[in-house]
């Protein structure tokens, strides 16, 4: 199956308390996480949990299961998934890289997390002719709502920002809550999508594979 | 003084609505803040249900502890379309496509009053318009 190539890295979250995979999210697979890497992951000799203000780097070899360290600066902990490459298999997968700060245990979890949301993303992507963007978001729509400019082929834009390698996956909010059902793909496609000059473009995915709702942004 | 969340012209690009998106994305209706017969704010084809169970879901916290509120839809770029910002006493209401600034400040009861008809208005006009029960969806619409 199709995947993005994932780096977990360390930086300051912006957002504060809204961090880009929710806890839920995280608990939720936590049991898938940990069984596709148990057995083949350990924390590395010297490290102990607790000590990430030093900030491990982890690098685990899904494919392998090899895992290696380094250091790096501390940081708070965020999830982004970069790169897109084909993966015909999970043990066919190319490398993960991922680094942390905080415990040993982050990893196997995090990983599992932005895989399912990776796979569910492709899975919209293949879904995407089914979709239609919502009437407020086409060009000549009134309000201030951000709409695609003329003659922009959009389900081609849309497929385009979820297999892209430079999408990056937020937490998606619903009714004010952070959704352990959904999330936020936002991607620039290099290209003029939006009637403002947007390049970017905001999808809302299911984690069942469903578009929901997709728009351009700054 | 009165503040209203009033929306008219309720209407969904899913008729009927069968999932959560179909209500929260895709079901819309003309929106206005409305204070004292003059309006605040207003907006066509805004996502009023998304508004009115974040909105609940925010009046139901803690009034002590709860935040400021800014409208953080699915359908909108950025946040604050909607706004509640604590100040001395009470709550200014307001929106970063706002008509004008309002500098009323309400009391939390005014704010629940207002939230908890908004709410009300919401599940009746769905109702009505389009043959579905919100609550089935968005229970906490009727705890309001």
């Amino acid at each position: 199956m199709t995947r993005h190539a994932i780096r977990h890295a360390t930086r300051p979250d912006p957002t504060g308390a809204r961090r880009l995979i929710p806890r839920r999210v995280l608990a939720a697979v936590v049991a898938t996480a940990v069984i596709a890497l148990a057995g083949s992951w350990a924390p590395p000799a010297g490290a102990a949990p607790g000590d990430g203000a030093r900030g491990a780097v982890y690098s685990y070899d899904s494919g392998s299961g090899a895992a290696n360290t380094t250091t790096t600066t501390t940081g708070a902990a965020t999830g982004e998934i970069v790169g897109a490459e084909g993966t015909p298999s999970r043990a066919a997968r190319p490398p993960v890289h991922l680094r942390h700060s905080s415990r040993f245990v982050a990893p196997r979890v995090t990983v599992g997390a932005l895989d399912d949301a990776s796979g569910a993303a492709f899975r919209a992507a293949d879904n995407v002719a089914d979709f239609s963007v919502p009437l407020k978001h086409q060009p000549g729509a009134g309000g201030n709502y951000a709409r695609f400019a003329e003659g922009v082929d959009q389900q081609s834009a849309i497929r385009a920002a979820l297999t892209s390698d430079a999408a990056t996956f937020r937490v998606n909010y619903v009714n004010g809550v952070a959704s352990d059902t959904s999330f936020r793909v936002v991607t620039d496609v290099g290209q003029i999508v939006g009637s403002n000059g947007q390049t970017s473009i905001r999808v809302v995915v299911g984690n069942d594979g469903q578009i929901w709702t997709a728009f351009p942004v700054k | 003084m009165t503040i209203e969340f009033r929306c008219s012209k309720l209407s969904s690009e899913a008729n009927p609505p069968r999932s959560l998106p179909d209500l929260l994305i895709r079901t819309s209706a003309d929106f206005e803040i409305n204070i004292d017969g003059e309006t605040l704010y207003d907006e066509p084809d805004f996502p009023v249900i998304e508004l009115a169970a974040s909105l609940a879901n925010w009046a139901g916290r803690d009034a002590i502890n709860r935040p400021d509120f800014d409208f953080d839809s699915m359908s909108t770029p950025d946040t604050g379309w909607v706004w509640l910002r604590r100040a001395a006493g009470g709550w200014r209401v307001g929106s970063i496509h706002q008509r004008h600034a309002s500098l009323t400040v309400w009391s939390e009861s005014e704010i629940q009053h207002a939230v908890s008809e908004f709410s009300s208005r919401i599940v009746r006009c769905v109702a009505t318009c389009l043959k579905t029960d919100v609550l089935r969806w968005i229970p906490e619409l009727g705890a309001r």
